[in-house]
């Protein structure tokens, strides 16, 4: 029990707040997902491949470039920053509100990829079916596609979560490391690795790998093709 | 679309080919052109990397051999020497890790040297501007310098985004030293909720230069001191934290070898290292590559060129040449 002694209150806080960035990082990007990977399996437009090029660049840059980025846009001095300062009076970066628009720039491919390819592979007969019956668009896509791709869905919210939560690059460029707002558990980790402090931070891979293994066990699980399909493709 | 996809595997590969025949050639001029140079391999802290590749550059042009630079932090080069990582030289930010490797056994305990001394300042932007008329008093030494400084904390806490960047105090030397300063001000606990932390001095100075923050600590060389040596960011401000404020910045090197080196006597303190007799003269001496090269940091020209670059010097003139003039007093073990 000796190893748990350095779990402090810091580290519970920054377990915390890395499980609440990585849900409502994972929600966010399920809302925005559905829509957009849905409209890209049913076009066939002459730039599609550019369109699916763009939203998966956030696999390329290396993390630290994307939040270099990302600090730049979110400072107070750059359009987007100030927007957002006037919207909320408060600050885009350094902030909790910054991380999660990080977080779902930086994931988006993650929830992408399982949902458009469970879209494709969907036999559109029963669209055809449903919409002979004379369902309404909303009501098809509730109804009929969301329950046929359960597991691409249930895929992309696991991926875009378990990869929120090994997010590193992008959180130590626009986090500053602010305890209980931006200290995220791989920043604390990190910081402990750095002091030479190594018990803790062995302790702390630990929870993160047991966390993680679990996460991903259970995903694989219960979709084990969906997941593996969009693993191997990303 | 396929043809598309095929054109653009097409130009991958002739691409690749051709990268492929450069490295090959690329190889082969290096092979040819050092057949009989010695290359050591120095790492170094984010900080001191700008001079110590200048420094290294020199040092090639005079003695022939070639230095490898590795770049990172202070922490992490230090995990990856303790694992085994072949540096002949590694230079810390601080003396704590290279003392670390001394304590683990990795590092003979006579191998360590400080070679330069870094110094705080603070950085604002220009729209901050404390009012002040007074001037400072010659009886009381700094106090002038505190109600600035304070005053300017103070100004930087509650304009635009209110916050105010350091390196962490945790792992950063600079870190430590903001802290210092700010605990001097009697402010450190006031300015918490306000504080950013970089993992080090450079992002620290990235948050300011990319205008999340007003304000900075940060190491007095990171700014524009020499116009050859930094290009300079328009419209900052630049004051130098007095040295009384907070604990002395010690940076120290060691050779990264069980057994002792021999640095003393200093040879480039008595050699004009525009004469290519001293370079001949250098070539027939039996000291270790690694060993030459921490000479020549610890040198008397090295040394005074340290505030160009925004650090002090550590090693002092005098001391300097003393070292030089001593007999070989040590022997390896």
């Amino acid at each position: 029990m000796e190893i748990f002694s350095s779990i402090t209150p810091g580290i519970i806080d920054a377990v915390w707040l890395t499980l609440k960035l990585a849900f409502i990082t994972s929600i966010i990007l399920l809302a925005i997902a559905l829509p957009l990977s849905w409209w890209l399996a049913n076009w066939q437009g002459r730039t599609k491949p550019l369109i699916m090029s763009v939203f998966a660049l956030p696999l390329v840059l290396p993390p630290t470039v994307l939040g270099f980025y990302l600090l730049i846009a979110f400072s107070p001095e750059s359009p987007l920053g100030q927007l957002w300062y006037n919207l909320s009076g408060n600050m885009l970066v350094f902030s909790f509100e910054g991380l999660v628009l990080g977080s779902v720039i930086y994931s988006l491919p993650f929830a992408l990829q399982p949902l458009y390819s469970g879209f494709v592979q969907l036999d559109k007969r029963y669209l055809e079916i449903a919409y002979s019956l004379g369902f309404s668009n909303v009501e098809r896509f509730f109804k009929i596609v969301i329950p046929l791709c359960k597991a691409p869905v249930v895929a992309a919210f696991g991926l875009s979560f378990a990869h929120t939560i090994g997010e590193f690059g992008v959180v130590l460029m626009i986090g500053g490391s602010i305890p209980g707002e931006t200290q995220v558990l791989s920043i604390a980790l990190y910081e402990q690795v750095e002091a030479l402090a190594y018990d803790q931070a062995h302790v702390l891979s630990l929870l993160l790998l047991v966390f993680s293994f679990i996460l991903l066990a259970a995903l694989y699980r219960f979709n084990g093709i969906a997941v593996s399909r969009s693993v191997n493709r990303s | 679309m396929r043809s598309t996809i095929r054109l653009v595997v097409k130009a991958l590969v002739i691409c690749s080919l051709f990268s492929v025949t450069l490295v090959f050639a690329q190889d082969k001029q290096d092979k040819q052109g050092s057949r009989n140079a010695e290359v050591i391999n120095v790492a170094v802290a984010a900080n001191f990397a700008a001079p110590l590749k200048a420094y290294a550059e020199q040092f090639s042009r005079i003695t022939g051999i070639e230095v490898n630079v590795t770049v990172a932090s202070s922490g992490t080069l230090f995990a990856q020497i303790q694992h085994g990582a072949k540096f002949d030289v590694f230079l810390s930010a601080d003396t704590a890790r290279p003392q670390a490797l001394i304590d683990a056994g990795k590092v003979h305990k006579d191998n360590m040297y400080q070679y330069a001394q870094g110094q705080l300042a603070f950085v604002y932007a220009s729209d901050i501007s404390p009012h002040i008329d007074a001037k400072p008093h010659k009886e009381e030494p700094y106090k002038e310098e505190s109600i600035y400084l304070y005053k300017l904390v103070k100004q930087v806490t509650t304009t635009g985004s209110g916050k105010l960047a350091v390196a962490n105090p945790l792992l950063a030397p600079y870190g430590e030293a903001a802290k210092n300063t700010l605990t001097h001000l009697d402010i450190w606990d006031e300015v918490q909720p306000s504080l950013v932390v970089g993992k080090n001095i450079l992002q620290a100075y990235q948050y300011f230069t990319t205008g999340g923050v007003k304000g900075a600590f940060i190491a007095y060389s990171s700014v524009n001191i020499d116009s050859t040596v930094n290009t300079s960011i328009p419209n900052i401000h630049v004051i130098r934290v007095p040295e009384a404020f907070y604990q002395p910045i010690t940076q120290a090197l060691v050779i990264n070898s069980n057994s002792k080196a021999v640095i003393t006597p200093n040879v480039f303190n008595t050699l004009d290292t525009s004469d290519t007799k001293g370079v001949e003269h250098l070539t027939e001496l039996t000291i270790l590559p690694s060993h030459l090269f921490v000479q020549y940091l610890l040198s008397d020209a090295v040394q005074s060129s340290l505030p160009r670059w925004g650090y002090k010097r550590s090693v002092s003139a005098k001391a300097s040449n003393e070292k030089a003039s001593s007999t070989k007093s040590s022997e390896p073990t």
